[in-house]
C-alpha cells in the first residue's frame, strides 16, 4: 500500500514538474535532435560473453529528461522496427555507479534488448553523460550490432521522445595465443665450460707423477640450468683412482689434504690448501652438497650427491677441485678413473 | 468581339420570329454552331494579330527575339531551407527567397537604347494591367550583376525615375519597386545592332536578390526597351515566362556503420574491405610451438576496420599475459621496451613494417598509440619467427583485462584500415614448463 502510494505520488510529482517546465518554456521543442558524441564501449567483444557496456553522449540542448531508453537492435534507424540482435540479453543489466553527467537515474525496467532508466524530470546540461551497465550478454555472432539511445521528458519512457541517437559496436574473433615451454635441463661438463654451456673444452686431466712429498691437484667445471620446479641434483659416478688392484683410497668424510697420506678427494669450492678450484658462480641457485662444500676439505664417494637445487635454477658454474696425495708405500703404476657427473631434474 | 456578339443576338431574334418552333430550334442550333466557329476563328485571328503587333505595344516597337529568362531557383518565395531545415545559400536552387535572374534576348531594332524596363506580371501582354505575382518582389535588386553583348555604356539600376501609374504598371516607389526593374544608362550615341544577343543579370546575392512568387504557377516578365532616358520612346518589346514549382524533397538515412574483424591469417581487403574470417589462433614458438631462452619468438594477428564515425574511433585490446595454470610469462611492461632473449617477456605492438604484400599493416586514418608504435620484426612479409636479437619495442598492460587499453585511434572516418599487431615472447631457463596461452580481445569504439 505504501509502495503504491509512493509510486502514485512520484507519478503526480513528475506530471507537475513536466507541466511546470512546459509552461516555463523548457519543454515544447517541436523537433527531436540527435544526441551528440555518441559511443558504445563494450568491455569484451567476445560473442556471447557477459560484459559491461558503456554508453556515452552529450545532450544537444537543455531539454528536460526524465527517462532514457537504451535499445539494442539490428539497425540504428528509429523508423525501422527494432529487431533484437540474436543472443544479446540485457534483462539482467545493472546500472553501475558513478553515473557521469546527468545523474540520479535508476533502472526502471529491462528486457532482452532494452534498458530504461528513470529519474525525476530535470533539465539537462551540455556536459558528457555516461552510463555503464554490467551483466550484458553479447550477441552470439561476430559482427555489428546497434544501440539506440532515446530520451524522454516522462519518467517512464512514454509519450514523444525528446532526442535520440544511434551507436554501433561489434563483436569479433579473439586472438588465441598458445606457446609451449618445454622442460629445460642445460648441463655441461669439461675442463672449462662457458657459463651458459654454450661451449666446453677438455675432458681429460693428467695429474703427472704423484709424490709423497707434495699434493697433486687439478680442476674441472660444470654448469647447469633448469626450469625443473622441484629442483635438480648432480651426483658422482666412478671409482677412486686405481691401477689394477692398487687403489688410492678416498676419505670417508671431508678431510684436509695431507701430504704423504693416500688420498683422492674432491670438493666444489675455492681452496687455498692447495690452491685450487673456485667457488660456484652465476645467477643460479644450485649449491654444492655439504660433503663437498667445505673449502680445503676433500671427499669422494661413488654415487654421492655433489650439488643440488630445490627449485629451478638459472645457469651456475661449479668448479670441481681434485687433490691426490700418496704415501711412500703406494705401489707404482698408472692410476686412473672416470668420474661421471649425472644431473637429474625433478619437473 | 462585342460587335460579333450583337450580330448573333440579332440573328436569333430574326429566326425566332419567322420559323416554326421545331425548325426554329434546328436552324438556331445550326446557326449557333456556325456562329461559334466564326467567333473562334475571329478570336484566333485576333490573337495572332495581337502577337504580331505586340498586343498593344507601340505600333513602331518590334519584338525582342530569342527571349529567355533563366532563374536560379524555381522554389517558392518563402523557401529558404532544405527538407532538413538547413539554410540554403542565396542564389542556390533551393532558395526561392533570394534568387537571381538572367535575361537573354536578341536586339530586334537597330537603335540607340538608354532605358529598359522589366515588369513582373501575371500576364505577358504589354500595356495591359500588370498584376504582380503573389509574393513576388524585386524591391531588393540593388545592381545589375551581369551584362554582356551590349555595344553601349554600362546599365545601372535606375532608382530615381518614378514609374508608377500607366503605362508602366510599377507598384511601389523608386527604389523599392516590387514588380519592376528599371535600368538606365546615358549613352545617346551608341547604337545597339539588330540581331545582337545581349544578357542582363540581377540578384542572386544575400542582399541583392529577387524573391519568387509564393504560389506555384507561371508568371511573366515584360521587357521594354526605350531610346530615351524618360521611358517614353519604345524601341522593342517582349515577354518571357517562368514558373515556380514544388520542390522535390529527397530524404535518405545513413545509419552508423562499423565493420570490424580480427584474424591471424592475413587476407587482402579487396574493394569491399573484406573482413577476416579465420579462427584467430596463433602460436608463439618454434616449429613445435616451443619457446626457448635463447631467442625471442614473434607472431602477428590483424584487425581490420571500416566505420563512418564522425568523431573518431579507438581500437583497444584486452587480455592477460601468457599463463599456464598458476605460472605466467611476465608482461614486458607498460612502456615501450626492447625484447631481451632469456628474460621472461610478453608484449605486443603495431608493426608498421609489416606490409604482407600490401595486405598487412595499412593505416590511412588510424595511427598507433604510444607505447605500441614500435613493432618491427625486420621483415615486411614474415608473419612469425624468432631472433636472438629481435628489434622493435613492445609493451603490455595486464590491467587491460578490466580496462581495455587503446592501441590505435583515428579522428576521422575510416574507409578501410588494417592493423598488424606483433606479439613477442621470451622465457628464461627457469620459466616453468607447460602450455601457455592467452586470449586477446580487440574492441572498436567509434564515436558519432
Amino acid at each position: 500500500m505504501t509502495k503504491k502510494f509512493t509510486l502514485f505520488f512520484t507519478y503526480l510529482l513528475s506530471i507537475f514538474i513536466v507541466v511546470s517546465l512546459v509552461e516555463a518554456g523548457f519543454i515544447g521543442r517541436s523537433a527531436a535532435l540527435q544526441l551528440q558524441s555518441r559511443s558504445l564501449a563494450i568491455l569484451s567483444s567476445i560473442p556471447s560473453a557477459t560484459t559491461t557496456d558503456t554508453f556515452s553522449f552529450t545532450f544537444p540542448d537543455n531539454s528536460v529528461v526524465g527517462s532514457i531508453e537504451f535499445r539494442y537492435c539490428e539497425s540504428s534507424l528509429p523508423e525501422i522496427p527494432c529487431v533484437a540482435p540474436p543472443g544479446l540479453n540485457a534483462s539482467g543489466a545493472v546500472l553501475q555507479q558513478p553515473e557521469i553527467g546527468e545523474t540520479g537515474f535508476t533502472i526502471a525496467s529491462t528486457s532482452a534488448n532494452q534498458i530504461l532508466i528513470t529519474r525525476i524530470p530535470t533539465a539537462t546540461s551540455s556536459e558528457m553523460a555516461q552510463y555503464t551497465f554490467s551483466n550484458i550478454v553479447n550477441p552470439n555472432f561476430t559482427g555489428s550490432f546497434f544501440g539506440i539511445i532515446t530520451t524522454y521528458p516522462t519518467v517512464d519512457g512514454s509519450g514523444a521522445y525528446t532526442d535520440y541517437g544511434g551507436v554501433v559496436s561489434s563483436t569479433a574473433t579473439t586472438v588465441g595465443i598458445n606457446s609451449y615451454v618445454p622442460p629445460i635441463l642445460d648441463f655441461c661438463v669439461g675442463q672449462t665450460v662457458a657459463s651458459n654451456c654454450s661451449s666446453t673444452s677438455g675432458d681429460f686431466i693428467d695429474f703427472g707423477n704423484f709424490s709423497p712429498s707434495s699434493t697433486t691437484s687439478a680442476s674441472s667445471q660444470m654448469a647447469v640450468a633448469t626450469n625443473a620446479q622441484s629442483g635438480v641434483s648432480i651426483t658422482t659416478a666412478g671409482a677412486t683412482l686405481t691401477s689394477g688392484n692398487n687403489v688410492i683410497v678416498a676419505p670417508s668424510s671431508p678431510t684436509a689434504s695431507q701430504v704423504g697420506v693416500d688420498q683422492f678427494g674432491i670438493n666444489l669450492r675455492g681452496n687455498s690448501s692447495p690452491s685450487v678450484g673456485a667457488d660456484p658462480s652465476g645467477p643460479g641457485v644450485i649449491t654444492p652438497t655439504a660433503q663437498y662444500d667445505i673449502p680445503n676439505e676433500y671427499d669422494y664417494s661413488d654415487g654421492s650427491q655433489a650439488a643440488y637445487a630445490t627449485t629451478a635454477t638459472d645457469f651456475r658454474t661449479l668448479t670441481v677441485s681434485y687433490i691426490v696425495n700418496v704415501s711412500s708405500s703406494q705401489s707404482p703404476g698408472v692410476y686412473n678413473t672416470n668420474v661421471t657427473f649425472i644431473c637429474t631434474g625433478s619437473f | 468581339m462585342p460587335s460579333v456578339i450583337v450580330m448573333l443576338e440579332s440573328l436569333r431574334l430574326y429566326i425566332k420570329a419567322k420559323m416554326p418552333k421545331s425548325k426554329l430550334l434546328y436552324r438556331l442550333k445550326n446557326l449557333s454552331r456556325r456562329a461559334t466557329y466564326l467567333v473562334v476563328a475571329f478570336s484566333a485571328t485576333s490573337i495572332m494579330i495581337g502577337t504580331d503587333i505586340g498586343l498593344g505595344a507601340s505600333a513602331s516597337a518590334a519584338q525582342l527575339q530569342s527571349r529567355s529568362l533563366s532563374v536560379s531557383s524555381s522554389a517558392l518565395g518563402n523557401v529558404t531551407t532544405d527538407v532538413n531545415g538547413n539554410t540554403v545559400a542565396a542564389g542556390a536552387g533551393g532558395n526561392g527567397q533570394k534568387t537571381g535572374e538572367t535575361f537573354t534576348f536578341n536586339i530586334a531594332t537597330t537603335s540607340n537604347l538608354q532605358t529598359l524596363l522589366i515588369e513582373y506580371c501575371t500576364n505577358p501582354i504589354a500595356n495591359t494591367t500588370c498584376t504582380s505575382p503573389t509574393g513576388f518582389t524585386a524591391a531588393n535588386v540593388t545592381s545589375v550583376v551581369s551584362q554582356t553583348g551590349w555595344s553601349g555604356g554600362t546599365w545601372a539600376i535606375d532608382s530615381s525615375t518614378v514609374l508608377t501609374g500607366s503605362p508602366y504598371n510599377c507598384s511601389g516607389s523608386s527604389p523599392g519597386r516590387t514588380n519592376c526593374i528599371a535600368i538606365s544608362r546615358s549613352d545617346p550615341s551608341t547604337t545597339e545592332t539588330s540581331g545582337n544577343t545581349v544578357t542582363l543579370g540581377f540578384g542572386g546575392g544575400a542582399s541583392n536578390y529577387i524573391t519568387n512568387p509564393t504560389t506555384t504557377g507561371t508568371w511573366f516578365a515584360r521587357i521594354t526597351t526605350y531610346s530615351d532616358t524618360g521611358y517614353a520612346t519604345q524601341v522593342d518589346y517582349g515577354s518571357v515566362a517562368s514558373s515556380t514549382t514544388t520542390q522535390i524533397n529527397i530524404t535518405a538515412k545513413v545509419q552508423e556503420t562499423l565493420n570490424f574483424s580480427v584474424g591471424s591469417t592475413i587476407t587482402a581487403p579487396g574493394g569491399g574491405c573484406t573482413a577476416f574470417s579465420d579462427s584467430g589462433a596463433l602460436t608463439l614458438g618454434d616449429s613445435n610451438g616451443a619457446l626457448n631462452a635463447a631467442n625471442t619468438f614473434y607472431n602477428h594477428s590483424y584487425f581490420r576496420i571500416a566505420t563512418n564515425d564522425l568523431h573518431g574511433a579507438v581500437i583497444q585490446y584486452s587480455g592477460n599475459t601468457l599463463t599456464s595454470g598458476g605460472n605466467s610469462i611476465a608482461s614486458i611492461g607498460g612502456s615501450a621496451t626492447a625484447p631481451s632473449a632469456g628474460t621472461p617477456q610478453f608484449g605486443l605492438a603495431v608493426d608498421t613494417h609489416d606490409t604482407e604484400s600490401g595486405s598487412g599493416y595499412s593505416f590511412t586514418s588510424l595511427s598507433a598509440t604510444s607505447p605500441y608504435t614500435g613493432g618491427n620484426d625486420g621483415s615486411a612479409t614474415s608473419q612469425s619467427g624468432s631472433s636472438g636479437s629481435l628489434g622493435g619495442t613492445y609493451a603490455y598492460n595486464t590491467g587491460s583485462t578490466t580496462s581495455p587499453v587503446q592501441i590505435a585511434s583515428s579522428t576521422t572516418p575510416i574507409t578501410c584500415d588494417t592493423g598488424s599487431v606483433m606479439y613477442i615472447a621470451n622465457i628464461s631457463n627457469t620459466t616453468p614448463s607447460g602450455l601457455y596461452g592467452t586470449t586477446i580481445t580487440y574492441i572498436a569504439v567509434p564515436t558519432y
